[in-house]
């Protein structure tokens, strides 16, 4: 049975293209063109992901308080931010909210496509995670968990990383001691236009939620002006 | 169109002071000076009024004298004996052989004892309430004093008074001196020798002192008004005594005869008891009546001049030392200019009573003291025939006018100076509060705008509620800071706000293509679909670096400074540009000294800020030249310097140089270019408390960015 994925974008142009690219994937889409009727829509559905523009015609909460909503009934859900709104304060709400991932726009719908595919295993990992053979990558103390998209360190989940990060992780783990270029970071957010900033705030991010755990974590290593290093002694 | 005003106008205007402030100033002057003017008028007005009240007064006194020859001619004594008038005395005498309280009534001096005035004696008397005074002056060539214990009396010079008492009988008295000072007054019997009792009479009663002077001696003394009989007779002799065995002996008495006194009584002709009575009831402060005969003896007299003001002193407690002080600078400050008239005194009051005697009115004033005048009134008296009987004097002083008119323009020059010093005070005050509105509203309006040329606020607190003009200029400045306030906002939202716009339909658009694509198209005509799609890639970059900027000062915040070796990371930042440019040329040179420069920073906001300094560089550098990255240290500041050789920045850009969307650069790049990478150098320069600048250089032209940064203190 093809996995029902719920889409709210008021633009229609952009809802069009999602619920394209996504059918021609094989899934189930049904997508709202507002908040209100989203929320009607929602009552009979029961969607495996959803996701969420931000701002609708003149609410630019609208993605939140919707959010919001599902969850109160669906706690399991995975809810995908797809908006314009980028700021980090944005990303931080979202993610607080308990999004699984927040994508800022533009994407490309191959992006999207795997991102909602990534969800949707996510999703059955966690409700069933015993029937899950989990491919683990160790990189000294980090532990990478690929199906599941965790992370930990030590042995201890880390908390709050997002799916961008845990690629972002994933490409600077993968030959530890050599130099990851922004570049190739810049590929694992799965964004057309990133810039060195966007990549070094992310790497800030994983910094500090790796130091909640371990406040001597120094394995991130800037190379000015190039890229990022971990160090494989870590 | 207004034609704009010349500089000079301009200046005119700003310093001419204002109307109301000129008549302010006036008012104030003027209020003393018209207080000034009111007390002098009034001053003339009330001498005046005190002058026609006297010459009434003396009319009414006159009128009163008016045939009244019993009062003024016949005089209660006999033919033989010679009358000695007694004077008014201002106050009580001190009887102490000096003459201060006689002055003024030497002119009426008796002298006897013969026509040789060296020969003879003078003599005045006077009264003062229920005493009799008298003072004596004696020419005597050899004073011989009393010996101690001598019996005899009048073996030394002594004055000898004959005092008939109410029944008849005669009394006698020796004054006598055994030695400067004090002397004996002692009752003596009929031969003028023996004393009747064995000491002098006391003191208490009658006293007496003697003064020797250089001619001769002086005797003061003083004895009760009732001594004297109702016809108040006396006799008085002096007993001129030059050898101690009493025999030259030489009496000189009170009538013009050296024998047989002792059958003359002479006597005092005190004023006449009816006449004081009626001039009783005249009385009044600071004026004085006196009644003269045709001979201008005096017959009655009431009040005296004086001034009851008390006189300033001088106080010794520092508060009552600064009032006295104070009240002396007000009355040198504030003094009569000028008397009303110069005329002494004497010559003055001689000419009225001799105007008096020729029986006319004649009316004077003259001054007595600084600043007392006295006013004169002189009328004759005369009988039923109009032949004279006597003179009325009238003399009244001025000084409690004066005094009052001192105390006045004092009251009102301290009044009108505390009230300017409190007005001066009101207006430094008012004055200051001004400035300090103005200092503060001036204060705020620099502090609106921060180091990066941005308004803070979007208005002004101070005095924007004020109703005055600084009030309404502190309005209509807020206004304008809001209005540029909102434009700055929009200015600042609109990356963000361009890129909420321009995502969707781009985000539309690049979907759409994809979704084309996935399709399938021609191979002819896929070229034109990558084209469309790096076109919105760049259109995608564009809309993110206008947003990062945008955003800039918010994610700053978010960072957190940490300790840095500012050296190895400009180093290794360098030595990646190297790799980068991939040129087999060097690109970036790094030059630093030091191998440690540790500062408080973001890496890759620092990283940032090379790459936005280096983008500039490259893009303006002459080809092929090589661009430096130089850093030292100095005092408590490292300076990172990038140099690129080329041309210099326009003098008109160097002002706006960090400002948000301003570039030198030409069109024709290839690179879409908003001016912001200087701007956020700027912002992290601030952001890391530092500064940037940027400087020209010669031999050879070029250009360099410096980036002050304060370096860390272990």
């Amino acid at each position: 049975m093809a996995k029902h994925i719920v889409i709210v974008e008021d633009d229609a142009d952009q809802r069009e293209n999602y619920q394209v690219a996504l059918e021609q994937r094989g899934y189930q889409v049904t997508a709202f063109a507002s908040k209100e009727s989203a929320q009607e829509g929602l009552l009979n559905i029961k969607p495996d992901v959803v996701i969420l523009d931000i701002i609708m015609q003149d609410n630019i909460d609208a993605g939140f308080q919707l959010c919001s909503d599902i969850l109160k009934r669906y706690p399991q859900i995975p809810v995908l931010f797809l908006t314009e709104r980028v700021e980090e304060i944005d990303r931080i709400i979202g993610l607080r909210m308990g999004a699984w991932d927040y994508q800022p726009k533009p994407v490309s719908l191959g992006f999207l496509a795997e991102k909602v595919a990534t969800l949707l295993r996510l999703s059955d990992i966690r409700e069933a995670p015993q029937d899950l053979e989990q491919s683990v990558r160790e990189v000294g103390q980090l532990q990478l968990l690929e199906e599941s998209r965790l992370a930990q360190w030590a042995g201890q989940d880390i908390e709050g990383l997002t799916l961008t990060e845990f690629r972002m992780l994933e490409a600077l783990t993968r030959r530890p001691g050599h130099i990851v270029t922004y570049d190739v970071l810049a590929q694992a957010t799965h964004q057309h236009y990133v810039s060195n900033n966007t990549i070094s705030t992310h790497i800030r991010n994983i910094k500090r939620k790796i130091k909640k755990l371990d406040t001597g974590f120094d394995a991130i290593k800037s190379e000015y002006g190039l890229g990022y290093r971990w160090m494989d002694n870590q | 169109m207004n034609k704009p005003l010349p500089p000079n106008k301009l200046n005119q205007r700003r310093w001419r002071p204002s109307a109301q402030a000129i008549v302010f100033l006036l008012i104030l002057i003027s209020m003393p000076l018209l207080s000034y003017r009111f007390l002098a008028e009034t001053r003339v007005f009330m001498i005046e009024g005190q002058s026609q009240a006297q010459e009434q007064l003396a009319q009414g006194v006159v009128t009163l004298f008016q045939g009244r020859e019993d009062l003024l001619q016949e005089l209660p004594y006999l033919d033989s004996q010679q009358v000695v008038f007694s004077h008014p005395l201002s106050g009580q005498v001190e009887v102490d052989g000096f003459t201060g309280e006689w002055l003024d009534f030497q002119l009426f001096a008796n002298h006897f004892g013969g026509d040789d005035v060296k020969d003879g004696y003078s003599l005045l008397l006077g009264e003062y309430k229920e005493r009799i005074y008298g003072l004596v002056r004696i020419q005597d060539d050899v004073t011989m004093l009393r010996q101690r214990g001598t019996k005899q009396l009048d073996l030394s010079d002594h004055l000898r008074l004959s005092l008939p008492d109410r029944n008849g009988n005669e009394r006698r008295l020796i004054i006598a001196a055994t030695k400067p000072g004090n002397m004996e007054v002692w009752y003596v019997r009929d031969d003028w020798a023996t004393p009747m009792y064995r000491t002098p009479s006391s003191s208490f009663i009658i006293q007496a002192v003697m003064r020797p002077l250089v001619d001769g001696y002086l005797v003061e003394f003083a004895l009760p008004r009732y001594f004297l009989n109702e016809r108040q007779e006396f006799g008085l002799a002096v007993a001129d005594v030059d050898s101690d065995d009493g025999t030259m002996r030489h009496l000189k008495t009170l009538v013009d005869s050296d024998t047989n006194i002792e059958s003359h009584y002479n006597l005092l002709a005190m004023r006449s008891p009816e006449a004081n009575k009626i001039l009783a009831s005249l009385d009044r402060a600071n004026s004085q009546i006196i009644i003269y005969d045709k001979q201008l003896q005096v017959r009655a007299s009431v009040g005296k001049l004086s001034t009851d003001v008390p006189e300033l002193t001088e106080a010794n407690g520092t508060l009552e030392k600064m009032q006295y002080w104070l009240n002396r600078a007000l009355d040198w400050f504030v003094a009569i200019p000028a008397y009303l008239s110069t005329s002494q005194e004497a010559s003055q009051e001689q000419e009225l009573l001799n105007k008096a005697l020729n029986n006319e009115f004649a009316t004077g004033r003259w001054h007595r003291n600084p600043g007392e005048e006295v006013l004169g009134v002189a009328a004759p008296i005369t009988d039923q025939e109009g032949g004279l009987l006597g003179v009325v004097m009238i003399k009244q002083s001025t000084a409690q006018i004066l005094k009052l008119q001192q105390q006045a323009m004092e009251n009102i020059t301290l009044l009108s100076f505390t009230t300017m010093v409190a007005i001066l005070l009101v207006l430094l005050a008012f004055s200051w509060r001004q400035a300090y509105r103005v200092q503060r509203l001036g204060r705020e309006a620099q502090q609106i705008v921060d180091p990066s040329g941005r308004l803070r606020t979007n208005q002004l607190q101070s005095d924007v509620r004020s109703t005055d003009r600084i009030g309404a200029l502190a309005r209509s400045f807020s206004d304008v800071v809001e209005r540029l306030h909102e434009h700055q906002q929009f200015i600042a939202t609109m990356p963000r706000t361009l890129r909420h716009e321009i995502n969707n339909p781009l985000n539309a658009t690049m979907t759409s293509l994809e979704n084309l694509q996935r399709h399938g198209v021609a191979d002819d005509q896929q070229r034109y679909l990558d084209i469309a799609q790096r076109g919105l890639v760049k259109i995608g970059a564009i809309v993110e670096k206008l947003a990062d900027a945008a955003n800039l000062e918010e994610a700053l915040q978010e960072d957190e400074l940490e300790p840095l070796n500012l050296a190895y990371l400009l180093e290794t930042y360098v030595s990646h540009q190297e790799r980068c440019v991939n040129t087999g040329q060097v690109d970036v040179v790094f030059s630093c000294e030091e191998v440690q420069v540790a500062v408080a920073g973001v890496d890759y906001r620092i990283e940032q800020l090379l790459d936005k300094l280096l983008d500039n560089a490259r893009d303006f550098r002459l080809p092929n030249s090589t661009i430096i990255v130089r850093l030292y240290r100095k005092g408590l500041y490292c300076y990172l310097e990038v140099e690129n050789q080329g041309p210099h920045i326009p003098e008109s850009m160097q002002g706006n140089l960090f400002s948000s969307m301003v570039s030198a650069r030409q069109g024709g790049t290839g690179q879409a270019h908003f001016g912001l990478g200087l701007y956020i150098v700027r912002m992290i320069a601030l952001y890391h408390e530092g500064e940037v600048s940027a400087h020209n250089l010669v031999n050879p032209q070029s250009v360099m960015f410096r980036v002050r940064l304060p370096v860390l203190l272990v």
